[in-house]
Formats: structure tokens, sequence, C-alpha cells
């Protein structure tokens, strides 16, 4: 108590309100800029999709070009599948299957009723990305799943919908409707009851079970295993500049706004590590204004000090008061810096969801900003130690 | 440092008078064979300034170390002690006023005082203020030190030096400051304190000596 009245003249409370401010600073940014980057990499956390955190699909098609003689190959071989499956950001690349029949897709309620020809391809059960249950396809007792494009829906509720009168549908509501499917080919057609089970955010395409299309291509198509024209790709490694590389030198092209999510993704790590370094820059800089305080201060302190060592006090337990000292600064800053970096998560979290962004845990955080906090504050420690023991 | 053991010194000299050896020669501590000081022993040190009394008294009390020779505290050398004993040292056995009394000017008498005293809580407050009366300062508990006269601050100094128990007391220059009276009744609060602990006392002296009976001159 009295050892602390003494030792606490020399303290410049200026100086040590400057470097909690510049500490605060730079874990807030350092922080931050961490949480975001880590929200940034998750994927996407919605309901039912892929749950393993960073990693990202590409579907990868041919360049199209114009082809006024038709018939120009424009499938990728499975020598290329197998080259773009083993480059060092991909984890694997498996093609959409082709239908080689015509589909027209009926749905009738109450009187009324539309069909629309259209198009399927069948998608590998490893690459979707969400986990219908009925999802597969038996012979002896077929029906047709169909997995939509998200945001074929929203085109039809926004755009179709209002201008025809028609009502919106939810997701539910679409599951629930009862569809006709007329396969042809070949001479011959077939109808088979279908269903819409789910909808997908990554695949641009109207998805039925491989095997369903297998089953058809071999009954309905005049060949029997058309060449697919896209390829979806997993990747390890989502913003690594070596894809658009890659894809540029084979010929090919991402399709969709994967491309462009992909860069977004990478951009926004490009900004997010700057960002972090400045924070990371002034952390230390703050730390270098704490060890350059507390040499000053010991400085100051030192006839004070060498009078109480001469009493009979030791070097350590008058480097406890300062530590202690330290211990307060440093615990409230972590504690302010890990509350607001915790609040500034929440408050982006929506954003970054409506973007289809998921939101990872703030602890992790926290814990590297304590941790940071915590060997910082053991080095200026061991620097009071050090000067006070050397006054001796 | 138990008061059985005396202090031995061997051939001793500080490092800044080596290059002048043989201005030492009539000291009767500096490179003297077996330097004892006895438990239970008075010695008043005599010299001019300038002779290394200070410096003896550093050396004794573990705060310097640059001198030639050897030194045997506590039945062992001075050099084999470490840091932590020499804390141990200065808490329960060696008590030492040094000749700037080292206290601390923010500080009231009373505080410069307990700073000293919670460390083995040797005095009750009772005690500490009669001490204070005993060398004419009861009426400055509650004062800064810094606001005091050297020959006050001398004589804070000395009742802080023996708040605490020591087989060992330095005194170093305690009464230059003072008259005779104060002199006189600082000499009967060492003579008091040090038979109560047994003490070996060493006091130095560059004319003004303490008024301390029974002590053995020795002349630096």
């Amino acid at each position: 108590m009295m050892v602390w009245k003494l030792l606490r003249t020399n303290i410049n409370h200026w100086q040590i309100g400057a470097y909690a401010v510049a500490n605060l600073v730079g874990l807030l940014i350092v922080g931050i800029a961490l949480q975001f980057y880590r929200d940034v990499s998750q994927d996407a956390g919605r309901d039912g999709e892929d749950p393993f955190g960073a990693a990202r699909y590409m579907v990868v098609s041919r360049k199209t070009q114009p082809s006024f003689f038709g018939g120009t190959e424009q499938g990728i071989t499975a020598a290329e599948i197998g080259d773009l499956a083993g480059q060092p950001w991909s984890d694997g690349a498996a093609p959409f299957i082709p239908a080689g029949f015509d589909v027209t897709v009926g749905l009738s309620f109450g009187g009324h009723g539309f069909s629309t020809a259209l198009f399927f391809e069948g998608i590998p059960e490893g690459y979707l990305d969400i986990r219908p249950q009925d999802w597969g396809f038996d012979p002896e007792d077929p029906e047709v799943t169909i997995i939509l494009p998200r945001d074929y829906l929203a085109l039809y509720n926004f755009g179709f919908a209002p201008a025809r009168g028609l009502p919106i549908l939810d997701e539910t509501t679409v599951s629930m409707a009862p569809l006709k499917v007329t396969v042809s080919g070949n001479g011959l057609s077939q109808s088979l009851p279908g269903r819409i089970v789910g909808f997908s955010s990554r695949l641009n395409t109207i998805a039925v079970p491989e095997e369903f299309v297998r089953w058809a291509n071999k009954r309905f198509s005049p060949t029997t295993e058309p060449s697919p024209n896209r390829v979806i790709t997993r990747l390890h490694d989502p913003g690594n500049p070596e894809i658009s590389r890659y894809l540029e030198s084979k010929g090919l092209e991402e399709s969709g706004d994967g491309e462009a999510q992909g860069r977004l993704c990478h951009f926004l790590r490009i900004t997010t590590g700057a960002v972090m370094a400045i924070g990371i820059l002034i952390c230390l800089l703050s730390v270098g204004l704490l060890i350059l305080s507390i040499f000053l201060l010991l400085q100051k302190s030192r006839p004070t000090l060498a009078g109480l060592i001469n009493l009979g006090y030791s070097p350590n337990e008058l480097s406890g008061y300062y530590i202690r000292l330290i211990l307060i600064v440093n615990l409230s800053v972590t504690l302010l810096a890990t509350t607001a970096t915790a609040v500034a998560s929440g408050l982006w979290e929506t954003k970054l969801s409506a973007l289809g962004m998921g939101s990872a845990s703030v602890w992790p955080t926290i814990g590297i900003m304590t941790a940071a906090m915590l060997s910082l504050t053991l080095l200026s420690g061991m620097v009071v130690r050090r000067v006070i023991r050397k006054i001796w | 440092m138990r008061s059985a053991t005396p202090i031995i010194l061997n051939d001793m000299l500080p490092a800044v008078f080596i290059p002048e050896k043989r201005l030492h020669s009539d000291s009767e501590i500096w490179l003297t064979e077996d330097r004892e000081f006895l438990p239970g022993h008075r010695y008043m040190i005599r010299a001019e300034s300038g002779k290394g009394k200070s410096s003896l008294c550093a050396y004794l009390y573990g705060a310097r170390t640059d001198y030639a020779g050897t030194m045997t505290v506590a039945g062992g050398k001075a050099d084999s002690l470490s840091k932590n004993d020499w804390i141990k040292l200065r808490r329960e056995s060696i008590a030492y006023l040094p000749q700037e009394t080292g206290l601390f000017a923010p500080l009231t008498v009373m505080e410069n005082i307990l700073l000293k005293n919670r460390m083995t809580d040797c005095k009750t407050k009772p005690q500490i203020m009669a001490m204070l009366e005993a060398v004419g300062m009861g009426a400055f508990a509650d004062r800064p030190a810094g606001k005091l006269s050297i020959g006050q601050q001398q004589r804070v100094g000395l009742v802080r030096t023996l708040c605490q128990p020591f087989s060992l007391l330095i005194l170093d220059e305690p009464v230059s400051h003072l008259d005779d009276n104060a002199n006189q009744a600082a000499a009967r609060l060492v003579e008091q304190e040090s038979e109560r602990n047994n003490a070996t006392v060493i006091v130095t002296s560059v004319g003004n000596d303490l008024k301390l009976p029974g002590c053995e001159i020795l002349s630096l």
C-alpha cells in the first residue's frame, strides 16, 4: 500500500492512457479483421448445406464458340476431367451427366395445367450442396427427384408470378406439387411422376439423380453416353489465382457467378489480411510504446526503487507492483477489445449471410486476442523484472 | 547472520584504491589480515572523507562488490551469497543507516518508518512513537520527510533503521548534523536497541562521533 503510494508518484497517467488507447485500437483492428476473415472464409451456413467449412465448388464448361455448322464438339473429355481433378487446388471433379433425350415437365393444379420443355443434368451425389431425403432413382419404382436452382424460384416469385397474377410460392409449397415428367427420344416416350425435392444455391442447372439420367439415356438416347458439357470441381483453395489461369489455358470457363464469388473471396482475404497486418503493426507499436514507457518510468523511479531495495525489499516484489498495473491495463484492454469484436461481428453477420456467407464462432478469435495479450503481458513483465533487478 | 559468527575481512581494498595501494598502508581495516568484527562488540571507524567509509558499509550490506580481497559474513564468503540471501539478511540480520538516510520525501515520517517495519512487524506503532520521542522527533510523525532538516532526517533514519531484528548494525555517519544533546539521545537509543538484539555495532565518523560507550576505535 505504502510502497505503491510511493511508486505511483512517478507514474504518468497520460503515458499509460496513451498506451492503453494505442493497444486497444491495435487489438481491435486485429480482432475485427481476424473475425471478418474467418467469417468470410466460412462456407454458407444455410440449413442443409455443406457444413464442412471452407470447401467451395466450381462449375466448369468449355468456352462457348459461335458455331455455324452445329455439332461442334463442346464436351469435356474424361482425360480433361482427370487433369482437373489432379490440380493442386482441386479436391476432385465429376461431370454433370447430360441427358440425351427430350424432357417435358407438366404440372396441373385444379383443372389448370401447363407443361414446358426442360433439360436435365445428372449430378453426382457427392457434389450436391443439399441432401434431400428421397434423392436417388429406382427403375422398379420410378420417381424423378429434381433439384432446382434457388434463383429459378426467385425469378418466378419476383418476376413471373406478380406479372401474371399467380400466387407467390415458397419452397415447401413447390416441393408438394406433383409433376409429370415425360421423357422421349429414340422413338419411345414414357411418363413418370416427378417431385421437386430441394433448391440449390450452388448448382445452376436442373439437377436429377445420376442414376436416372444413365437409365434414361440407355433407353431414350440415340447415343447412350453423350459427353458431358459441364464439370463440377470441389476446391480447397477457392481464392487461388492459379485457377483462372488454368481454365484460360485449357479453353474452359467457370459458369455462373462462382468465379466472381471466388474473386470476391480472394479480394476480401487480401483486404482483411492487409487490415490485420496494420492492426498487428499498431499493436507492435503500442508494445514499443509500453516498453519505452516502462523504461522511462523505471528510470524516473530508479532512486525510489534503489531506496526500497536498500530497505530490504526484493526486486521481484517491487516488479510485482508494476506487473500488477500492466496486468490491470492489459486485462481491461482485452475485455474491451474482445467485447467490441463480438459486437461488431454480430453487426455484419446478417449482411454477410444475405450474401450467402456464413459466420464463424467468435470464440477462437477471442482466444487468439487473449493469447496475444497474455504473451504481451508476459513480455512486459519480463522486461520490468530485468530492469528492476539491474538496479541493485 | 547468526550473532555467534564474526565478520572477517581479509586483505580487503576498494577496487578504486588499488592503484594507490600504499596510501592505505596505515589503515587498521583495509589490506589487513583477518580483521574481525566480533559478535556483540562495538566499533567506531574514524577516517577523513574519501577513505572508503561508505564503501565499507555498502560492502557489509551487500550493496556493492567492487573490492579486492575477501569478506566472510554469516559463516561464508560474501561473494557466494545470492541476492536472495542478501534480501533475507537485510530483513532479519543487518540493519543499515546510509549517510544520506534514504528517506522518501513524499511520505510522512511515520510512513517512512512503517515502510521498513511492515516487512518484519518488529515494532508496534506505540513503540515507534516512543523511539521518535526518545530522539525528540515525536511531534513530527505526520510531517512529510522532505520537509525536515538534515539533522531531523538523520534521527528519523536512525529510528527507521532500528525497526527490524538485527545482529549487525551499520551506522554511516549517523550524527554528522546533530548537536550534542541529540547525539546523546541517539546514542542512548542505539545502545538500548543493540543490547536488546545483542548485536555488533559498526559506526563511522569523520570527527563527530556518536557518543556510544564501549567502542573499539579503528582508523580506516
